[in-house]
């Protein structure tokens, strides 16, 4: 035997009420937090990070609102298994074949082709369907994107892109149903008010079966609990993903005389082709108008070719470290001498 | 301290034409007027000499001799567009006998005679002093580059032709930094080829108000500085390199960060990986040097820098700032099109719901 419940017959507990304050908290706490993160190139984007602290501190601050979600859904569903298995309440909360002809309906009798508007709390129910696969996706996905690298030892690499593309995808798409969905509900159709014509409740369970069930209940809801928290505690921080700081490069600067291993000839020739040798050698060293020596090809060992650069002669100019470094007549050499 | 300059039999015979030469000008100078400037033909007179060498108290020796021909196939020589540049020009109030040098060493008196560039290179004197060279100078640095030190001095050749002059001149104090830079992409580039594609030092530093490139600001900064080219889609054309790397940066996780760090904060550091993080900085080698698995080999190492617990197959978290594609990431593919349908379409019929509903209200109240 079945009864029918009126909404005013069960007035939301003050758990429920703080649950649904949570939700709504966490929800709209994450959409504000999140959708900038999407949208960083955007300048409304940009001006909600600065106002929330920056692109780190929404960061942080989407990460609690998750546990807050996280926290909420933990709830809902030890409240729910409480409701149906030791109360023995039957709360129809997923949308029924007929929920959806109720909406099919009101679409119907918005167009004309109904004559009256269907009742009953099927937008709320097809609202708590969206919300229940939503929670669950973004869930799973973020909880990825929060340890990356235990994901993808486990997982293959692509795991984390498609994580994060689903993620930021399905967020818009929820928000943007929401406020949609909300707008109709609380809005047009005024949803809550309506009776619940669906909810159903199976014959009341004596105080005894009441306490029977509950003493079984709540140990293993508390430990269901327990290890979820533990479970989610270790999971989430356990892994630092990056280091805080990058580590600054180290490089020596000021070098003038460092000498590398071996001469290069690629700079030996543009070393030739910027300095002042070729003015009187020739431009590739094949010797000047005025009969100064070619050079390439040279046999001239490495030490008196730089005892030559640097000393000049009575005809040829000498050549200082600070204008032509000894690295620099090293790369000369090896070009002039590889050269034929 | 004065400086003693060994008199030889050349020099004497100098003093004495010189007197010669300068006899009607001291005569004019007794009467109380500024001396006329030394002509070019007057200093020429000793600096062209091959022997001329000045000895420094600190035992140095600076060649005083100037080849004419290289005066005048300098910048500052007969190609001037406002006329060769006289001796006087650079050295006013120089006759003989110059006036007592102060400077002990080589360095000092390259550090003492170099603001003369500013009396026509205002605007480039001015922010070289600006520059981290002109900071390190004041800080005691004299090791610091002054003008003279990267164009030269008598032999002033246009600082970039040909372009590998940029680099090889910042490659005589920047050694270490050159030896890098010649072996990367972009300076093999330069150097084999002469390519006038590839960035210079002075391309990504600047040229006289180079800046600290260990800041905060240069790296959060940096991503738009290799933007410049390789966002450049004539430019990257050319070489059949993508020019989606920096949009993709951008929708990443690590580009997006840096991108509101550099609009926000410049001055906060942030751990988010800039380009030269992941290719390097003067060693950037072609992203396919070596081939698929070194690549991989590579990235990983690349990644465990900043992600010290990444496994193997961490890194092919990195698209590679490429699309996902139906061959390359089929998964990522999917969840992208199956999205790309399902949010026009779910918002679509909430929407029209909405819509119909509104409509519907807005005629009974009409009619």
């Amino acid at each position: 035997m079945e009864k029918r419940m009126q909404p005013e017959s069960r007035p939301l507990s003050a758990a429920a009420r703080f649950e649904r304050l949570a939700l709504v908290l966490a929800v709209v706490g994450l959409a504000l937090t999140g959708l900038p993160q999407r949208y960083t190139q955007e300048r409304w984007a940009e001006i909600t990070l600065v106002l929330l602290g920056g692109i780190e501190s929404a960061r942080i601050l989407h990460r609690l609102l998750a546990v807050l979600l996280l926290a909420v859904a933990i709830y809902h569903v030890l409240a729910v298994s409480y409701q149906r298995w030791v109360l023995g309440r039957h709360l129809a909360l997923l949308p029924r074949l007929r929920d959806w002809r109720a909406l099919l309906d009101r679409v119907l009798y918005n167009l004309g082709f109904k004559a009256n508007a269907p009742e009953g709390r099927y937008a709320l129910r097809i609202e708590y369907l969206v919300v229940v696969i939503s929670v669950v996706i973004l869930a799973l996905t973020g909880l990825m994107l929060w340890n990356p690298i235990a994901v993808t030892s486990r997982l293959p690499g692509e795991t984390i892109p498609t994580a994060r593309s689903i993620h930021s995808d399905h967020a818009l798409l929820f928000v943007v149903f929401l406020v949609l969905w909300e707008l109709l509900v609380l809005g047009l159709w005024r949803a809550r008010q309506q009776p619940d014509t669906a909810q159903l409740e199976t014959p009341a369970r004596s105080a005894e079966q009441v306490s029977r069930r509950q003493r079984l209940f709540v140990p293993l809801a508390v430990l269901m609990t327990v290890l979820v928290v533990a479970g989610l505690t270790v999971f989430l921080t356990a892994e630092q993903t990056a280091i805080p700081t990058v580590p600054r490069r180290e490089a020596i600067v000021f070098a003038p005389q460092l000498l590398p291993e071996s001469g290069d000839a690629r700079v030996g020739a543009a070393v030739w082709a910027t300095s002042r040798c070729a003015f009187c050698h020739g431009a590739d060293a094949g010797g000047g108008v005025d009969g100064q020596p070619a050079l390439r090809g040279s046999d001239l060992t490495l030490d008196a070719f730089y005892e030559q650069v640097r000393r000049g002669s009575e005809t040829m100019p000498a050549f200082s470290r600070e204008e032509l470094p000894d690295a620099y007549v090293l790369h000369l050499w090896t070009w002039l001498s590889a050269a034929q | 301290m004065t400086t003693k300059v060994p008199l030889t039999a050349g020099m004497i015979a100098c003093l004495l034409l010189l007197f010669g030469l300068a006899a009607p000008v001291l005569a004019v100078q007794e009467e109380g007027d500024e001396p006329p400037p030394a002509s070019n033909a007057y200093c020429l007179l000793c600096h062209s000499r091959p022997d001329q060498v000045w000895h420094l108290p600190s035992g140095e020796t600076l060649p005083l001799t100037v080849d004419p021909a290289v005066l005048a196939q300098s910048v500052h020589g007969d190609a001037n567009p406002d006329g060769a540049l006289a001796c006087a020009d650079c050295h006013p109030n120089f006759r003989f006998p110059h006036p007592p040098s102060t400077s002990r060493t080589a360095r000092e008196f390259r550090l003492e005679r170099y603001a003369v560039c500013r009396n026509c290179h205002e605007d480039q004197y001015t922010r070289a002093q600006d520059s981290v060279h002109g900071a390190a100078l004041r800080a005691g640095r004299l090791e610091a580059a002054v003008c003279v030190d990267c164009h030269g001095g008598h032999d002033i050749q246009p600082p970039d032709e040909p372009r590998q002059r940029v680099s090889l001149t910042c490659g005589r104090c920047h050694g270490a930094i050159f030896e890098e830079y010649q072996n990367s992409v972009h300076g093999a580039a330069l150097l084999d080829e002469n390519n006038p594609d590839v960035p210079t030092c002075i391309n990504c530093h600047g040229v006289h108000d180079i800046q600290n490139p260990t800041t905060t600001l240069f790296r959060v900064r940096s991503p738009e500085l290799c933007a410049g080219c390789h966002a450049d889609a004539g430019l990257m054309g050319k070489y059949n390199i993508s020019t989606q790397v920096f949009d993709s940066y951008l929708t990443d996780f690590h580009g997006s960060t840096v991108a509101l760090f550099e609009h926000e904060t410049p001055d906060v550091p942030t751990n988010k990986a800039v380009c030269f993080d992941c290719h390097g900085v003067h060693n950037i080698q072609p992203v396919a040097a070596g081939g698929a698995s070194s690549i991989r080999e590579t990235l990983l190492t690349t990644c465990q820098q900043c992600h010290p617990g990444a496994s193997t197959s961490f890194p092919d978290a990195w698209l590679g700032h490429y699309p996902a594609t139906a061959a390359a990431h089929p998964v990522l593919f999917a969840a992208n099109r199956l999205y790309d349908w399902l949010t026009p379409l779910v918002i679509g019929l909430v929407g029209l719901v909405v819509v119909s509903d509104v409509v519907r209200r807005l005629r009974r109240r009409g009619g």
